[in-house]
């Protein structure tokens, strides 16, 4: 789960984290940079954090590996996908209407794009898998 | 779908967490399996049955609706 490979693609990471935030602390960068530095470092030192934790006590490791497999955890991960595309689906059909209805006509075409492109890519992706299955 | 597994466990003297690290899942799992909350799949159906050393129709009670 912690391989040597992974443990090294987490430290760039977080070292391009660091370095994103460094660089727009000197002002090289704006601060847009810095939030997105932080975001990634933190998640490179967190994976970090659990990868040394993972490589040094076994019966973690295993219990990691073993939720890691569990297919019951599989199944809610792949329900709660499905919802959470459901409900982004829905909730950006409703934004369109709203944006619409307030004058934001060019913030509604965005939406109402970003909508549309949800939609073919769970079209393509359903027509996949019906092939594949 | 109903099953009997709570009650092979107990019959079998084993505990959640003994059945789960059997079977290679969470005592989690187990539980869910026993409160009748989740249904596993035929691999898992058939690896419990193994377990207790009984048909896959011996553990799990299909009901028709």
């Amino acid at each position: 789960m912690y391989s040597k490979r992974k443990m090294i693609w987490y430290t760039f990471i977080l070292a391009a984290g660091i370095v994103l935030i460094v660089l727009s602390c000197i002002g090289t960068l704006d601060s847009f940079w810095s939030g997105f530095g932080g975001g990634i470092a933190a998640v490179g030192l967190v994976r970090l954090i659990n990868g040394v934790k993972y490589r040094r006590d076994p019966s973690l490791a295993k219990q990691m590996d073993v939720s890691q497999k569990d297919e019951r955890v599989s199944f809610i991960a792949i329900r709660a996908r499905a919802w959470a595309f459901h409900i982004s689906a829905l909730g950006s059909a409703a934004a369109v209407l709203v944006l619409k209805f307030m004058g934001r006509e060019e913030l509604a075409m965005c939406v109402s794009l970003v909508f549309c492109g949800m939609l073919v890519v769970y079209s393509a992706v359903f027509a996949v898998l019906q092939r594949k299955y | 779908m109903k099953n009997r597994i709570a009650d092979l466990r107990r019959e079998n003297k084993m505990t959640q967490q003994a059945l789960a690290e059997r079977l290679g899942v969470t005592r989690q799992t187990i539980i869910s399996l026993e409160n009748g909350r989740y249904n596993p799949s035929i691999m898992l159906a058939h690896n419990i049955a193994q377990a207790f050393g009984l048909r896959i129709e011996d553990v799990f009670i299909f009901e028709e609706e």
